[in-house]
């Protein structure tokens, strides 16, 4: 739609600007992409520029993960002190992914109806329909790791001390700021995933793309119901796990769910070991990791 | 944490004697029939209690409950027998001066077709969710509902079942509950008092009764199944069910089955798959005709694509439904290759059986329809059992002594049945059947080892290796397969009636390879999306030919309406009835990338030597659906395979010993050649992983077939019937909604009025309601759409060499 064709300028202009210096942003600019193998691209030329891999760092602090009074699941809110970290700006697209394929890293994703993988068209959509494991190799292969619950909600909060209910801040979710299910049917109507970075609106405090919507993303968490437990210092939860290979999604997708699924601190779980059309990942790098 | 303090408070306040002011948490059950009976449960002061019932306000009639001291007052449990069928009744339970306000229920008519019902699952956790969705149920008026598990929070605590029931009241104390065992029961005995369902037979000793069970409401056959006993395919639930599918197949008033039970076998909720599920029931399912299945545990909305054996398939599938939207917590869906339709929303199920056809919607709290799934079951009911029996009414062939010994056949009309006998017990075995003369070898279109028996046969078989390569041995045959290039033209402009012809030029028009459109996500090539949209989208493309087949199968996919001519030759149309002028709108909304085929023969196809083309045009509903969708593919040999089944057993889908096939002609040859044949190593594979390397020499010997002559079916009886209720069941194979369109609708162009054997061209087939049926014996399938070749078969392996021995 003309929209689409829109969205591809947008993202340019995005760019654009985050290298020209963003502003009114603490955090450290993305400043580079991880050394990536030569491409020996075999599959379809990109029909746009394809996207590098590009971090934004995040300070750490404190904040306070989970919400009272909401889905159970939530409950109970607390303070949870992330180190600081960098996390993807935006989705793993299918050309970043590829790159890890094509250089013998990372198994190739399924392919099928909604899949993003051997599709025309979709380098610069978020690679979807790969299982936990594929992703985590995809993040070691490019010196990183899933991000952990806490650091992935504490980006969506807007860092130390804030508490937005959805990335973007206190204005209700739309089309205009994510990519969701709406009157029109999954993805805005469009039926898929959008390229990503395609709701500039719907940024983070931080300048994250898509952290609500698009895809849902692993983190490195197993899923357990609520916080009862849970760490305190922003690492992962790997013990006590509800469910057999049950795992965290965060941040919805644009296949449906509702406004509520768009929330900063709204949780969901995954079979980690079989891949979806609605989730994705992005990767993220502990400060004294990162370079 | 709150409201917990207050319920316990209330609970303290309230002595036994008065935890009830007047008998409540009255809730209807069949523990028998349908038609007959009535079971009445609910909890009291009174430590007796009876169900008062009749025709009018004066009841007249009474029956006393069984009572027991339960969780501080009583619970009394009544069933209500020698009822008439399809009659309304008015009731009241309690005692002397304390009796519950007068209701009525129905019992289910005899041989009833038109009724409603719905599902609902997970009514857990929120008691204001639960009312809200129970309150939509009741708009819809359902005569009875299904549940598929997790009532409450935790079974184990009677409290959240006196909130359960008591907030359903105003449903179930009206409208029957059938439910299934869901985790979150905790098997407790508080959910086994309370619930009053059928006991399965014969009681198996450690089992609990009411864990699954089966029953009948006029056609539909329900079968509710527990995912909470670890199932699997060879323990006592699964000897139990395949019994109990068996006897529903047998049963002529019955047209639809429905299994239910909790965890879902396909999901990509929260939970994904419960794959036991998958393993222990999914082939008893496809082998036995189960039509749609509903679950729960992901507390979502989720309808799976049609599925066999795992994969999509377009038919012969069983739908699984994930409905988990009754009160819990919503999850969310991922989106799995099965997936084909999901929401996170409090829904339930409104079913509403109309003769031939069960739809199915997905109804939201703001009472839209979210989701419909229609499945078509018209005609006659298969005559033959694929249970492992040699069925009444087939004949010992003479001749045929090839490795299995004798076969026996039989025929309806409709079904070619043949079983064989068995021996060999070092190889694979396997029956063919083909409608022409066999001959020597040659390359076979399935055959991917090279070459083996070419004709359109089938087979049978085996071990889980190779199945899938079984499916589509007409897949070789493509002349254009999905996928291929087409040039469109989607820039919305009525190019009248030109672009059909063979000389049009078209070199402006874009170009892209299937599944053409916009949408839906799943396009290779995405058309323009006009706001509003287009009516029409134009396709085109060429190919050669240097013979005309003497059939060939049309199968386009299709969102919203689509039409198809050969060399300007019209051989196809479907929703367009408003014609196929640029501007018409299709007449019908289509399922989701719906496909549906057509058989074209002869003359009919419009197919010549040399080049041809082939012009589609796809048609919008209206000006704001959300997606169009086209692909097309075009194959010589029609034989295309689906409804194999396997035994439900996995240790006997290795055939050694006797197998059935059983078999559907799209038209009549006059006779079968018919083989069973011994191949290659016990165990390794289909006939194509076998040849030429096994043992066997991949051809049969001309002398081992058996020509099997098939008598011209009796002419239908003329006029119409009252309904379509005689007729259940095509062949007790699955017809989901989309793939029940797969066949041929009224508006299928260019048929020929008789087949090519000259059989009546009435117009019987499976997409048209069945006119007639007195049992079995119907109605020749004689339509012209049909080809020489077999377009269904199923087969199973019966008992199994091994199992005798055992």
């Amino acid at each position: 739609m003309v929209g689409a064709r829109g969205i591809g300028g947008a993202s340019l202009l995005l760019l654009a600007a985050m290298s020209a210096g963003w502003s009114g942003c603490r955090c450290r600019q993305p400043e580079r992409s991880v050394a990536e193998p030569a491409a020996t691209t075999p599959a379809a030329v990109p029909s746009k520029p394809p996207l590098p891999l590009q971090w934004v760092a995040l300070e750490g602090g404190a904040f306070s993960m989970g919400r009272d009074g909401g889905d159970d699941d939530e409950e109970p809110a607390h303070e949870v002190k992330v180190a600081p970290f960098e996390l993807n700006r935006a989705e793993v697209t299918v050309h970043q992914y590829r790159r890890c394929v094509v250089a013998g890293g990372c198994g190739a994703p399924l392919t099928g109806p909604r899949c993003n993988w051997a599709r025309a068209g979709r380098d610069n959509h978020p690679v979807n329909c790969l299982s936990r494991p594929l992703a985590e190799t995809f993040c070691a292969w490019a010196g990183a790791r899933l991000p952990t619950e806490a650091e992935w909600e504490f980006a969506a909060r807007g860092g130390a001390g804030q508490a937005r209910r959805y990335p973007w801040g206190a204005e209700p979710a739309s089309c205009d700021r994510a990519v969701m299910p709406d009157d029109k049917g999954p993805g805005c109507g469009e039926g898929t995933t959008a390229p990503v970075c395609s709701r500039p609106a719907g940024n983070s405090r931080h300048g994250l793309c898509d952290l609500s919507g698009n895809v849902w993303e692993w983190v490195a968490d197993c899923w357990h119901k609520g916080y009862v437990g849970a760490p305190a210092d922003g690492s992962a939860r790997l013990a006590d796990c509800q469910g057999i290979g049950r795992v965290v999604v965060r941040g919805s997708s644009f296949l449906n769910g509702t406004v509520d699924n768009l929330r900063s601190s709204s949780r969901d779980s995954s079979p980690a070991a079989e891949g979806y059309f609605s989730i994705g990942f992005r990767c993220a790098r502990s400060k004294s990791t990162a370079r | 944490m709150k409201k917990l303090l207050i319920v316990l408070s209330m609970a303290a306040l309230l002595s036994p004697t008065a935890a009830f002011a007047a008998p409540s948490q009255v809730h209807l059950s069949w523990q028998g029939s349908t038609e007959t009976t009535m079971t009445v449960t609910w909890r009291s002061n009174a430590s007796t209690g009876e169900v008062q019932y009749g025709p009018g306000a004066s009841f007249g009639k009474s029956v006393k409950a069984s009572s027991k001291a339960y969780h501080g007052s009583y619970l009394h449990q009544a069933q209500v027998t020698g009822l008439a069928p399809g009659k309304a009744y008015q009731y009241r339970c309690g005692t002397s001066g304390d009796w519950s306000p007068t209701r009525s229920f129905a019992t289910a008519a005899k041989g009833v077709v038109n009724y409603r019902w719905a599902a609902h699952g997970d009514s857990r956790t929120s008691d204001s969710n639960r009312a809200k969705v129970r309150a939509l149920m009741q708009t819809r008026k359902p005569l009875f509902s299904i549940h598929t598990g997790d009532f409450v929070s935790d079974g184990r605590k009677q409290y959240q079942w006196d909130t359960f029931f008591s907030t359903m009241e105003p449903l179930y104390a009206f409208s029957p509950m059938m439910g299934s065992l869901g985790n979150h029961e905790y098997k407790s005995s508080n959910y086994f008092d309370q619930m009053g369902f059928p006991a399965y037979t014969p009681k198996v000793a450690g089992l609990q009764e009411e864990i699954f069970y089966s029953f009948d409401y006029g056609s539909t056959h329900f079968i509710a199944l527990s995912t909470e006993h670890s199932p699997s395919a060879t323990d006592q639930q699964a000897v139990w069910l395949k019994k109990d599918l068996i006897k529903a197949a047998k049963n002529p008033n019955i047209r639809f089955i429905v299994a239910f039970g909790h965890r879902p076998p396909y999901s990509s909720g929260s939970h994904g798959s419960y794959t036991s599920a998958q393993k222990a029931w999914g082939h008893i399912f496809e082998s036995f005709g189960v039509d749609v299945t509903f679950w729960g545990h992901d507390h979502t909305y989720e309808r799976s694509k049609p599925l066999f054996q795992g994969k999509v398939v377009n038919k012969g599938g069983v739908t699984y439904i994930v409905t988990g939207g009754a009160g819990a917590p919503l999850y969310t869906a991922k989106g799995a290759y099965h997936t084909a339709k999901s929401k996170s929303f409090y829904h339930f199920i409104d079913a509403n059986v109309q003769g031939a056809q069960m739809k199915l919607d997905s109804l939201g709290l703001d009472g839209k329809v979210f989701d419909t799934l229609v499945i078509n079951k018209p005609g006659p009911k298969a005559k033959w059992i694929m249970d492992g029996a040699l069925d009444p009414g087939v004949k010992k062939l003479a001749g045929g002594n090839g490795e299995l010994g004798s076969l026996w056949a039989g025929f309806d009309g409709r079904y070619l049945y043949v079983a064989s006998g068995g021996s060999q017990a070092q190889s694979d075995h396997f029956i063919l059947a083909s409608a022409a003369k066999p001959t020597g070898l040659s390359a076979a279109p399935w055959s991917k080892a090279g070459k083996t028996w070419n004709r359109a046969a089938l087979l049978a078989m085996e071990s889980t290796s190779g199945w899938s390569n079984w499916q589509d041995p007409g897949a070789g045959g493509a002349i254009i397969g999905y996928g291929s290039v087409w040039k469109y033209h989607d820039q919305g402009k009525d190019l009248g009636t030109a672009w059909l012809s063979s000389s049009y030029n078209d070199g402006s028009w874009k170009s892209g390879p299937g599944q053409l459109g916009y949408g839906d996500g799943d396009e290779s090539t995405k058309l323009y999306n006009a706001s509003p949209n287009y009516p029409s989208a134009y396709f085109r493309r060429t190919f050669n030919l240097s013979k005309v087949p003497a059939s060939a199968r049309l199968s386009v996919l299709h969102d919203d309406g689509a039409a198809v001519w050969i060399n300007g030759k019209q051989v196809f149309s479907r929703y367009m009835n408003n014609g196929t002028s640029y501007g018409a709108w299709a007449s019908s909304t289509s399922s989701d990338n719906e496909v549906t085929s057509a058989d074209l023969t002869g003359s009919g196809s419009g197919l010549k030597v040399g080049k041809n083309v082939i012009c589609a045009m796809v048609k919008q509903r209206n000006g704001s659906s959300s997606d169009i969708s086209f692909d097309l593919k075009l194959d010589t040999a029609a034989g295309e395979v689906t409804g194999f089944t396997r035994a439900a057993n996995p240790a006997e889908t290795v055939m050694e010993g006797i197998i059935d096939l059983k078999a559907r002609f799209g038209s009549l040859p006059a006779q079968v050649y018919l083989a069973a044949v011994a191949y290659g190593t016990q165990n390794k594979g289909g006939l194509t992983d076998q040849l030429p390397k096994g043992n066997g020499d991949g051809d049969v010997g001309l002398g081992e077939w058996v020509i099997y002559p098939l008598k011209a079916p009796p002419k239908p009886d003329a006029g119409p019937q009252k309904d379509a209720k005689v007729g259940p069941g095509s062949d007790g194979k699955v017809q989901p909604g989309s793939d029940a369109k797969t066949q041929p609708g009224k508006d299928a162009k260019g048929q020929p009025g008789k087949d090519a054997k000259g059989q009546p061209g009435k117009d019987l087939g499976q997409g048209e309601p069945e006119t007639k049926d007195s049992g079995c014996s119907v109605a020749g399938h004689g339509d012209a759409r049909g080809l020489l070749l077999l377009l269904a078969l199923a087969l199973v392996a019966r008992v199994s060499r091994r199992r005798r021995r055992a």
